[in-house]
């Protein structure tokens, strides 16, 4: 019940801004629609879904540094520290939250692509034969990379509410020093788990596109570490002030 | 105090905000089943006092214990705490914001709500953001006083809050409070028309108790109206 109430209100929160998001994806969507006969494959895709998509982690990093400083902001904070929410179920709210937002913009962005760039997407469908591996793996790992990137934010938020001064100044240092990190550590996990099986693509004029599990595995370790870190953070450390 | 069984053990509480030191070695003993007035001046560290106990604050030093265990989420969940900042979410309805803040309390009485509701004059479908000081007053009422909790926190409830709101409040609180069970603390720097309410007086002067008492024994010994003795107490 806790995490259900709290997600309502998260969701309530994120969709205003996953909507902007999505209308200027429509705007891109709608501007290359009319370009697509004179423009290269490469040249439609990448305003009309490459770059929004690229986009998407940064813009979950911006809803949850604002999630969460709105409650410190508004002093709403006062209402639910006060109440037995475990420091979990509070980030899970807000991830829920964010997510839904990031599912809204990508089957929404995506449906309205296969509508208004559809020309372009059949010609690639033509030259590529595991389009849809792809497009289901590159849906994962951006999944999987928000989710991370918007863990390091809450990470470097809840610490930087422990100092008394610099608190922007430190959240800013965190996040630079936690994203460099996961950087180090997702390459040292990666190497020492070079004997999980990777994903092959075949794509004609690339050759074979070797994609690595063990790279979402790194990120994946990281993000729930860093999650449990979250939390004892909200439950054992953080105060109103 | 009191023979009733003890609920709330500080000893020696200190906090301190860099320099500043809000509690200097706080102890009191609160029974269960009282109404506990902490007077005294801006800046005392009453409001201190009520986020450590409530656990959104830890103390630098020393210890609290609500019926003998140490803040946590499980204390957190016997505690009802009103802080005095301004904390409802303005875009919600006062339906919106009772049902969201009861979702987190197993205690919580609807009917004790509902009455609430009516007696305080608040219509659920109110925006919170178009309603003045004195509703928003009586909506962090209702929503503290609706639960069953052995222990509520109330930060200077009436600030702010006109004549009428403050009356319709104390009134409201006469008749839930559920004597002997539940035990009320109520920090305000002003003590006139709810000194009746309080058995026990609790007056803190620069983060430090001053004087613990019963309203009656201090009534009787110092004489006069408790807004003298505080007064005379604090300077």
């Amino acid at each position: 019940m806790n995490v259900y109430s709290l997600a309502r209100k998260e969701i309530r929160s994120s969709l205003p801004s996953a909507l902007v998001f999505l209308v200027v994806i429509f705007g891109c969507q709608i501007y290359v629609h009319g370009k697509q006969d004179n423009w290269d494959a490469l040249g439609v895709l990448l305003p009309a879904v490459i770059v929004p998509m690229l986009l998407l982690p940064i813009w979950a990093m911006i809803v949850m540094y604002r999630l969460f400083s709105m409650e410190w902001r508004s002093n709403a904070i006062y209402l639910l520290l006060p109440l037995p929410i475990r420091g979990w179920q509070f980030i899970t709210a807000k991830l829920v939250g964010m997510l839904s937002g990031w599912l809204l913009v990508v089957v929404a962005g995506g449906i309205s692509a296969l509508f208004l760039v559809r020309e372009t997407i059949d010609r690639i469908t033509a030259s590529i034969n595991s389009l849809s591996m792809i497009v289901v793996f590159s849906l994962l790992g951006l999944l999987v990379l928000t989710l991370l990137l918007s863990i390091i934010v809450v990470f470097a938020y809840l610490s930087s509410r422990l100092v008394r001064r610099f608190r922007f100044a430190c959240y800013f240092l965190l996040l630079i020093l936690t994203l460099w990190g996961l950087l180090e550590l997702s390459t040292a996990i990666a190497s020492a788990t070079q004997w999980l099986p990777s994903l092959q693509i075949d794509a004609p004029e690339a050759g074979v596109i070797s994609l690595r599990s063990s790279v979402f595995l790194a990120q994946m370790f990281f993000a729930a570490g860093l999650f449990y870190l979250c939390a004892w953070i909200y439950d054992a450390k953080l105060e109103v002030k | 105090m009191r023979n009733e069984p003890l609920l709330l053990e500080l000893q020696q509480v200190r906090k301190q905000y860099g320099t500043t030191q809000a509690l200097n070695g706080v102890s009191v003993k609160i029974s269960s089943g009282v109404i506990v007035g902490f007077l005294g001046q801006n800046g005392c560290g009453k409001t201190t006092l009520f986020d450590v106990i409530a656990g959104i604050s830890r103390p630098t030093s020393g210890e609290v214990r609500i019926q003998g265990r140490k803040p946590s989420h499980r204390t957190k969940a016997m505690i009802a705490y009103m802080a005095d900042r301004d904390f409802l979410y303005g875009w919600m309805t006062v339906g919106q914001i009772v049902d969201f803040y009861a979702s987190f309390c197993s205690d919580w009485d609807e009917d004790r709500a509902d009455a609430f509701m009516h007696s305080l004059a608040l219509d659920p479908s109110d925006h919170i953001s178009s309603l003045s000081k004195g509703f928003r007053a009586r909506i962090k009422m209702l929503l503290a006083l609706s639960r069953k909790a052995p222990l509520v926190l109330l930060d200077e409830p009436f600030t702010g809050v006109d004549p009428i709101s403050k009356d319709l409040i104390v009134s409201s609180m006469m008749h839930t409070f559920q004597f002997g069970e539940q035990t009320i603390l109520l920090s305000t720097h002003g003590t006139a028309g709810i000194d009746l309410l309080m058995d026990e007086i609790v007056l803190m002067k620069k983060g430090a108790i001053a004087l613990h008492d019963t309203t009656e024994r201090l009534r009787t010994e110092l004489g006069g109206a408790i807004s003298n003795i505080w007064r005379e107490a604090a300077l």
